[in-house]
Order: structure tokens, then sequence, then C-alpha cells
């Protein structure tokens, strides 16, 4: 009898698999490999959350087994997620460079051009095998491009100072940015290269939180049992009364615009990191209203960049009047070509290592109206 | 449609058991064929499984007219040859054919073509019968799960299981053991070795360092073993379910102390069949020497074929004829006075080393990785990058060598004598996580 009961109990699980979508609710996973025609992307992304939790077996078996880079992203040793940086090939950093010396060539602007190193380079000590993990060289690549550009554009070396204070939450644990604390040393080191006087202390800014248990992309590629969760945090320049009308234009065409730089009700539809200046967008314009009139307010500065923008942001527009931040990874050439760049008076070509290195950022760019320069 | 595909374990086996449970007896071929030709279509297409449909069904009907063709030798003899050069002339046109455009053999023409041989063989041998039923023929045939890696399996001894199909809760338990086993195997074990072997394939040979070289061929060794034994087991496991058994083909080979028994432990099936159809019926080892030797040479290198078409490959079968004839003429007399530990590092010295030719893309790529091994050109030891693949995965190298090797087999036999309750109830718990876990690497 109880080995007829035992042999009952293993063939019962046979139906362990369906047990498990079922409570897991990821039917749509399987279901997807049988009719993919029938079940919508949409099915796929609301059974993303049981996907997350059931993939987070494997990890925690092969990080048992001892690796602690999946998907390309390490499991620090103090919990946060650092994508593994590795080059795909020179030609991307190549066009990008050469994208960047066109411009300046159409436009005549003062340019400017700062790399921000990813985690994985500022936090070596942190990542897994450090002595002999075959970690990309981004100070070395760094320098080159700097070198290269020298005389040309005005480079804003920012790896010293995120160096120096690599014990501090500067960098996401769960995303592949710069937190808001990171933003600001950030702000420090470029804000002379910028020509501020004088730049603004953090605790001029004031700090409010928004999410205390975020996970961003990474921990969705590599849901690691043990991540450190994040917290989203704001800043906001407290020292003297400013307004802020952000307009953003979207991929759809459609356009949007709020009175502050983080909208509260995007949380809801967005997340945490949907509030900091309403999310990511092609397009993004700031005008500052100001009742500071101890520093020069009437500089514009126009942005090429990427993610990273949002996070020193919130500091550089203590110094401007109006800010437009184009995110190059998504801005068509239909937004672009209604972009006048005579109107600012600098132009700050700002990007993680990684996006510069494997990403085509500057493809749009020529769309941009060419400004008549006068010999 | 793969058999370690989410799909697969989460609803076509549990829907076909309950299926097939609730079907007459008499049905349940009939029902099992069905689905197996239509997953066979899904997984490789319609031409390939009309082709590999039309194979078996000529073999069928050749078998079928052999007890008419009794008066007729050399009739007879002719649709035999015509029937093998047929079988093994397509499943040699896809093999070259992949080697050429570098692209794998079709799924199941090399199991599809090889049975229905064997079964033709067999009933000009007067081996067996021809047998009557098409529906039961081409079950034995084309069954869905052994199409990937085997096992070969023999109509005398799969036929009368065919016939009765008797599902019992015993061989269903057992069924989910196997399928599950084979299926971590397969998806926890083999694909991260695999991956693993194919980040260390990529380094270039200058970069190649000797625990690289060895890395390399370790991590091949126990893909392939991972790999094939995996889906072999869950061949096996899903055979069960349905009151098939299908036989053992990855039996610890890595733990096997001759190259004999090493043979007789990986791809065994294949090694049986061969053994049965080329080696014995030329003679095996009865003539004299060098009759002996060609018989042996012919046996490794198609063993070795079996895999593709390519020079390392009939390499490999003549460098393991060496060594057969090594401890066939030489080592046979003092293996009952050697140590068993050194007998095994002797013979899993000599599988390590084949590894090198059988894995490299050219003749010069295995001798470079040879050279490499034995610190025969100005390779550095080490690296760093080498050292850094070795600490992200030693637990893992770990455990697929003491897995490959029969230790966790010897750890469950010795449980089970010392604490035999607890330890079913103990199986039934472990194959539940495993249950969850392999799921866990599906999505």
């Amino acid at each position: 009898m109880r080995k007829k009961i035992l042999a009952g109990l293993m063939a019962m699980l046979l139906f362990a698999g369906p047990l498990t979508l079922t409570i897991t609710n990821t039917w749509g996973y399987a279901l997807r490999q049988l009719f993919p025609q029938l079940v919508s992307q949409q099915t796929l992304e609301s059974q993303l959350e049981g996907v997350t939790r059931l993939r987070q077996g494997q990890f925690a078996l092969n990080y048992l087994g001892g690796n602690k880079e999946q998907n390309g992203i390490f499991l620090g040793s103090d919990g946060a997620l650092m994508l593994d940086m590795q080059p795909r090939d020179q030609e991307t950093s190549n066009r990008n460079l050469l994208g960047i010396l066109d411009f300046l060539e159409d436009h005549q602007r003062p340019t400017y051009l700062m790399l921000i190193p990813t985690a994985c380079a500022i936090r070596q000590s942190n990542v897994p095998y450090s002595e002999v993990a075959p970690l990309y060289d981004q100070r070395q690549m760094i320098d080159d491009i700097y070198r290269r550009v020298s005389g040309q554009v005005t480079t804003i070396d920012v790896y010293p100072t995120l160096f120096r204070n690599q014990n501090e939450y500067i960098y996401y644990n769960t995303e592949n940015n710069l937190t808001g604390l990171g933003g600001y040393y950030v702000y420090s080191a470029a804000a002379r290269r910028l020509g501020q006087t004088h730049p603004r202390g953090i605790e001029e800014f004031s700090v409010r939180h928004l999410d205390e248990n975020y996970y961003g992309s990474l921990y969705l590629q590599a849901p690691y049992f043990n991540t450190v969760p994040d917290r989203v945090s704001t800043y906001t320049f407290s020292r003297y009364w400013r307004s802020y009308t952000v307009t953003k234009w979207d991929t759809d065409g459609g356009l949007r615009r709020y009175y502050t730089l983080y909208p509260q009700e995007r949380q809801a539809l967005a997340g945490a990191m949907g509030v900091l200046f309403g999310g990511e967008s092609p397009i993004t314009e700031i005008s500052v209203g100001s009742g500071d009139t101890a520093n020069n307010y009437n500089q514009n500065l126009l942005i090429f960049g990427d993610q990273s923008v949002f996070s020193y942001l919130p500091f550089l527009l203590v110094s401007y009047e109006r800010v437009t931040v184009v995110d190059t990874r998504s801005a068509t050439r239909e937004l672009l070509s209604q972009l006048d760049v005579s109107q600012y008076n600098q132009v700050l070509f700002s990007y993680l290592v990684d996006q510069f290195l494997n990403q085509d950022q500057m493809r749009a760019l020529s769309s941009l109206p060419r400004t008549d320069v006068e010999g | 449609m793969q058999i370690d595909s989410l799909a697969f374990w989460g609803v076509i086996l549990p829907a076909l058991t309950v299926l097939c449970w609730f079907c007459p007896a008499r049905r349940r071929a009939a029902v099992l064929l069905a689905v197996s030709l239509g997953l066979y279509a899904w997984a490789a297409g319609w031409l390939v499984a009309l082709l590999a449909a039309g194979v078996a069904a000529w073999d069928f009907l050749a078998a079928s007219w052999l007890p008419r063709l009794e008066e007729r030798l050399h009739l007879r003899r002719t649709l035999l040859v015509a029937s093998l050069v047929k079988d093994l002339g397509v499943f040699s046109a896809f093999q070259i054919w992949g080697e050429l455009q570098g692209e794998a053999v079709p799924l199941g023409i090399g199991v599809v073509c090889l049975t229905s041989a064997g079964y033709l063989l067999d009933c000009y041998l007067h081996n067996t019968f021809p047998e009557p039923n098409p529906v039961d023929y081409g079950l034995m045939i084309c069954f869905f799960p052994k199409l990937y890696a085997g096992p070969m399996v023999y109509h005398s001894r799969l036929m009368p299981q065919i016939k009765g199909m008797h599902m019992t809760l015993d061989h269903m338990a057992e069924g989910v053991r196997y399928f599950l086993r084979g299926l971590a195997k397969k998806v926890i074990l083999g694909d991260t070795l695999g991956r693993l072997a194919a980040s260390i394939y990529v380094t270039p040979m200058f970069e190649m360092t000797t625990l690289g070289a060895w890395m390399l061929v370790v991590t091949q060794a126990l893909t392939v073993y991972f790999l094939l034994g995996g889906l072999c087991e869950m061949a096996k496991g899903v055979g069960l379910l349905f009151g098939l058994e299908l036989p053992d083909n990855f039996r610890y080979p890595y733990g096997a102390t001759s190259v004999n028994d090493f043979f007789s432990r990986f791809n065994s099936s294949l090694s049986k069949y061969l053994r049965r159809y080329v080696y014995l019926y030329l003679g095996g080892a009865k003539g004299g020497f060098l009759s002996s030797v060609f018989n042996i040479l012919l046996f490794t290198i198609l063993m070795g074929l079996w895999f593709g078409v390519n020079v390392n490959l009939v390499v490999w079968g003549v460098y393991f004829t060496l060594f057969v004839l090594f401890e066939r003429y030489f080592l046979e007399r003092y293996a009952e006075n050697l140590p068993t530990l050194f007998r095994w590092l002797y013979c899993t010295a000599v599988v390590l080393v084949s590894f090198a030719i059988f894995g490299g893309s050219s003749l010069a790529q295995s001798w470079e990785y040879l050279r490499a091994m034995f610190r025969l050109s100005q390779t550095p030891a080490v690296d760093s990058e080498i050292l850094y693949l070795l600490a992200s995965n030693h637990w893992i190298l770990l455990v697929a060598i003491l897995s490959s090797t029969g230790v966790f087999h010897w750890m469950a036999g010795l449980g089970k004598r010392l604490l035999p309750r607890l330890w079913d109830l103990f199986t039934v718990g472990f194959y539940g996580a495993l249950s969850v876990l392999t799921l866990t690497f599906l999505v």
C-alpha cells in the first residue's frame, strides 16, 4: 500500500508543470510556444512578474553554482546588479565620435562631451571574482576618445569624482544608471567645465523618496534572489524659488506638458522612474522661471544624451533658463527637424560609456536644420 | 516543438498521458503514433517528417515481401541491399549536406533510417518476423521522444510492449523519474556546460592556455553526455509513461575503467546496434588479427560517423581502435592486478584526449588543442579569462563530473539501503523540487 501511495505521488509529479504554471500565472509563456499567434505581447507582459519569480530559481541555482554573471549582468558583493560593459565593435564609437565632430562643423556651437563610466568600472572591487574578471578598461577608452576630440570639443571627466565616491549610493542597484546622488557628483564635476562659477552644494536641494523598493530593468534581465532593491529619490532646488515648465514630445507625436519636474501622477502609470521629468521621451524641454537674480540665467543648454541625463539634470537646471534634452536613442528625424540649434548657448553630448560604445546615437542628427555659419 | 520545452513539459505530456490513460489499450498505439508524427512534423517540418515516414514505409513493405521471396534468394538479397542502400544513403546524404552547409542533420533522420534498416535486416536474417500492423511498426520507428538521440530499438524487444501498452502506476512513477532526471540533465547541466564550452571554444588559438584546453575537452565531454544522455533518459521516461521500456543509452560513461567499458556505457544502444549488424556480421574477433583489427576499426569509425561526417570523427574512431587493440592484446592480461583507480584514470585520460579530436573543427585545430594540453607549445598555463570562467562554474563542473561518473548514483543506492523508508519519501520530495527547478530553466 505504501509503495502504491509513493508511486502515485511520483506519478502526480507529471502535473507539477501545469500546476506551477497555474500558481505562477505563466500559462501564456507555455501556450505561446504552441500557438504564438494566439498569445499577445500584452498577455506576456501581464505575466512578467510570475515569470520573473520562476526565473529566480534558475538564477539562484546558477548563482549557487558559482556563476555570478548571468545575462551579462554581475551580482556584486553588496547585492547590486552591474552591467558587464563590453564593446561589440570599434565602429559604433567611431561613428558616434564622427557624428559629434560633424555636428560641431555644421552648427558651430560651444560643444561639450561627457562620457560617464558605468558601475562595473567605478565599483570594480564589488565585481565578483574582480581579480580575474575580464572587465573592459573604461578609463582607457574615455581617455582615448577625449584625446581624439581634444581641441575641438570641451571634454568633461567625471571618472575621478565618481571613483572617489564609489562607496556611496551613486549607481542604482537594479538599473544601469546613476542615482540622484551620483548625478550630483557628475554635476559637481561638470559645472565648472560648463562655465558655472558657483556650483551649488547638495544641501541646497531637498530630497524626496518616491519608492524604497524599486526593481529596475537589470533585475528583469537577471532576477537574482538576493538583489538589494533601489530607492528612487527626487532632488529639488530649495534655496531659491523656481518654476518649471516641462514639455515632452513623444515618439507617437504626442505632446505632454507638466508644471513640475516630478509629476506624481506618473507613478501609477509608469512607476517611480516615470515621475522623474515625466519619464523618458525623445525630446524634453524644460523652461525655468527664477526669482534669483544673483546669477545670469539667460543661458540655454541643449543636451544630446541617454537615460543618465535625468540623474544630474535637477542640479544643472539651477543655472539655465532653458534646457532641452534629446534622447538620441529614440529621437526621430521628424522631431529633430524642428529643433533650432542656434537658440542654444551650449551643447552637451552626455552618455554612459556602454551607450556610446554599443549604440548608434548620432544617426538622426543629420536631420537637424543647418545653421548658416557666417564666414 | 522540442521535447525539452515548456510547452511539452507543461501541456503536451500531461495531456497526452491523460488521453492515453483513458483510451482503450488497443487504440493507444494509434493515438501515440498520431501525436508522435504531429510533433515530429512540428519540430522538424512536414517535408522531413514525410521523408522519414517514406523511408520507414518502404522498409515496412520490403519486410512484408521478404517471406514471399524465400525461394528467390537473389531477389530477396537485392531487395535487402536496395533498402539498405536507401536507408544509409538518405542518412549519409543528410550528414554530408549538413557538414557542407554547417547545419545539423534534420531531427530523427538518423534514428529512423538505422532503426528501420535494423528491422529489415532482422527480418532478412529471420531474427524476427515481419510486423503486420503498420501502426505498431510506425510507432516503433517514429516514437517521438527517441527521435532526438535514440536509443536504437529492436523489433523483437519493443513490439511485445507496443502490442500490450500497459500503463501502470509503477511504470508512470518510474517514467516521471526518468523524464525529470533527463530534463534536468539536459537543461540544467547540458545547456549550461554547452554555453561554457562554446565560450572557451571561441578563444583564438594563440590565446589558448593549458588550463583552457583542458577545460574545453572536459566541458565538451560533459556537454555531449548530458545533452545526449538527458534526451535519452527523457525518451525512456516518456516511453515508460505509456508502458514502453526503452533501453538505457548512456550509463555513467565517465566512470568506465577501460575503453571497451566506455563503449558499453556511451551511446550503448548504437554500440550494440553496430556490434550486432556490423561487427558480428563481419565475423567479430573470430578471424585473424587483421580481420579483427579491420572489424574494430570499422566499428569505432562508424561510432564516430554517427555524430557527423568529417575527418576528425574518423580519426576519433581510429584513435579508439588503437586503445581497444591495446587493451585486448596487452592490458587485459594485467587488468585484474591493476587498482580500479588506476584503470579509471587511464580510461578517463584516453577519453578526454579523444575529445580534443572530437571537438576540433579540423585536425590542425585538434592538434593545437593537444599541444596546449600537454604544454608542447608556447602557451601559458593559465590566464585571467580562464580563471574567471573556472571560478564562475566550479560547482557546476564538480556536480557534473560526479554525476557523470556515477558517484551520485552510488550514494543514492547507499541511501536506499541504509534508510529505505525515508529514502522513498526523500525521492518524492527531491523529484518534486527538481520538477519546479527545471521549469525555471524553461521559461
